[in-house]
């Protein structure tokens, strides 16, 4: 048999030669995608790493110490653009609040690292191609809402919480690929000691200690609970006056109404006393002068409780009804002298100005309501 | 001039042929799609964010008295339109929904299951694939010896189709 002596022809070696070269490009080709496929995924892993360290640090704060409010900060960012200040419910051994801020650099261009601060720690991001996009929603506006809950024993409770989101929108132009850090947390409109208001029917319930209310929430009448102190004097965040007409308290702990506590409460018709402790002290100047027309209106009691009023506790023009039982054992400070008396003198004509009628409610005509001493 | 040697493969050399390389896909495709399955589950499945975020929905379950029953196969399945109706008090409505909508914490499913639920009862529900996957990763991970049947899992799919879940006590 003839050995076959031809060698490839020209034919075949381009069209191997070309076969060769068409797998090697791509195989060149797939294997430079997976290159810069496992680069991206390196670049996402930090990038992750980057941003659950700084969620983590923020969320961890939010569970622990529970937010109580967030607010945009403009002074002292020293190095940085824009920041937030987080206060927290928690307090310090001093009483006062716990108070992180979160602070943002972006200089604008991919050669600045964007650098993110939080509670004095901060975090430089991984990488130069790492910028924190100009729109950013450092803090979208909480959103304040309320809502009723029936507790075990069929009160209304009205909570009122607000819901904080914050979007930082952080962008690796390397790989073009944003990793938004997103934190929702609630915390309360309230910015002082109040849990809870309840809600019945139409006046406001506070069970506390101390009610110190919103305005925002308050209806047009509000009812007392157990505590030992009014105060709605705490309104500064707040330029509202509050439309409040009737306030109801059912309280054998409260003890004194302190000056102004009722001061923001212009619209004020009505305040009723369906419980009194033992000596409640009402101080001067707990209403707000311009109030006119007020009735106060006390309960009868069956033991030896007493109620101190000043001589400029109520407005102008106030009506003070108070039973014979309770009349009897009425103090009255002068606001001038501070002297204490005892009764007041009914329908007198030499201090007209304190006018009691029937044994059951007395007058006040002036502000600076003169008695004499029994 | 010698004649070409037209005969082309025989039968049985196909056959073995196309039995190799079928041999050598079914090897790849069985290493690499759970690869895909693992990168995926790493990439949107609890994440430390994602799992704050269920945490706060939890307890706002928890504070508006919120009691989940589930169905005779241990799950109840709310997609985007019924997770609305999960509350269905007037007074906590306004709140939940806005505390679930895009802007806060952005849920658009939430399964409920208990220590009990089986992966055949996931897929019996007509729930969405990506929250079925979940599910089944969420049942084959947890350690049952420590999951009471009285406990219930809130899974939660978020709108950028990340998944995270947490155990409601």
């Amino acid at each position: 048999m003839m050995k076959n002596n031809k060698g490839f022809t020209v034919l075949e070696l381009i069209v191997t030669f070309a076969f060769v070269m068409f797998l090697s490009i791509g195989m060149m080709s797939l294997v430079n995608s997976y290159r810069e496929s496992s680069q991206k995924e390196a670049v996402r892993k930090s990038m992750n790493s980057y941003k659950n360290q700084i969620v983590k640090a923020i969320q961890d704060d939010i569970s622990l110490y529970q937010i109580e409010k967030i607010e945009n900060i403009t002074e002292n960012l020293g190095d940085y653009d824009r920041g937030l200040k987080f206060t927290f419910k928690t307090k310090k051994n001093d009483g006062s609040a716990i108070t992180k801020n979160l602070k943002l650099l972006n200089k604008g261009n991919s050669i600045t690292k964007a650098k993110i601060e939080y509670d004095g720690v901060i975090y430089t991001a991984p990488d130069k191609f790492v910028n924190l996009i100009s729109d950013t929603m450092i803090y979208s506006e909480p959103t304040t809402i309320d809502y009723e809950i029936i507790d075990n024993n069929g009160n209304l409770n009205k909570y009122e919480k607000v819901l904080n989101s914050i979007n930082l929108k952080i962008r690796n132009e390397d790989i073009n690929e944003n990793f938004d850090i997103h934190i929702v947390c609630v915390g309360s409109a309230l910015s002082q000691s109040i849990e809870y208001l309840s809600l019945n029917g139409n006046t406001l319930h506070a069970n506390h200690t101390s009610i110190i209310i919103n305005p925002l929430i308050i209806p047009d009448k509000i009812k007392g609970g157990s505590y030992e102190k009014i105060d709605f004097t705490s309104f500064d965040d707040y330029d509202n006056s509050i439309n409040v007409d009737e306030i109801k308290i059912n309280s054998s702990n409260l003890k004194n109404i302190e000056e102004k506590s009722f001061d923001k409460f212009i619209n004020l018709k009505k305040v009723t006393f369906n419980k009194i402790a033992t000596n409640l002290n009402i101080k001067k100047n707990v209403f707000n002068p311009s109030v006119a027309g007020l009735e106060v209106i006390f309960p009868s009691v069956e033991n030896n409780a007493t109620v101190t009023i000043n001589t400029e506790s109520f407005p102008t023009g106030s009506i003070v009804k108070m039973p014979d039982d309770l009349l009897e054992h009425l103090i009255i400070i002068d606001s001038y002298t501070g002297n204490m008396y005892k009764q007041i003198q009914m329908n007198s004509n030499e201090y007209p100005l304190c006018d009691v009628e029937s044994g059951l409610r007395f007058t006040i005509n002036t502000l600076k309501t003169r008695c004499l001493s029994s | 001039m010698k004649k070409n040697n037209e005969n082309g493969f025989v039968l049985a050399e196909a056959i073995i042929s196309a039995v190799f390389i079928m041999g050598i896909f079914t090897f790849l495709i069985s290493n690499v799609f759970p690869l895909i399955y693992k990168y995926d589950r790493a990439l949107n499945y609890d994440n430390p964010e994602d799992v704050y975020l269920v945490n706060l929905f939890v307890d706002t379950l928890t504070e508006l008295n919120c009691n989940v029953s589930l169905d005779a196969s241990n799950v109840k399945f709310s997609d985007n339109i019924g997770i609305n109706n999960l509350i269905t008090e007037t007074s906590k409505t306004d709140y939940y929904q806005k505390l679930i909508s895009k802007n806060y914490l952005n849920i658009t499913d939430v399964l409920f299951i208990n220590g009990n639920t089986s992966i055949a009862n996931i897929n019996s529900n007509g729930m969405t694939r990506g929250m079925r996957e979940y599910a089944k990763y969420f049942i084959e991970r947890k350690d049952s010896s420590k999951d009471k049947i009285t406990d219930i899992a809130v899974l939660v799919r978020f709108g950028n189709a990340k998944y995270a879940g947490l155990w409601w006590k």
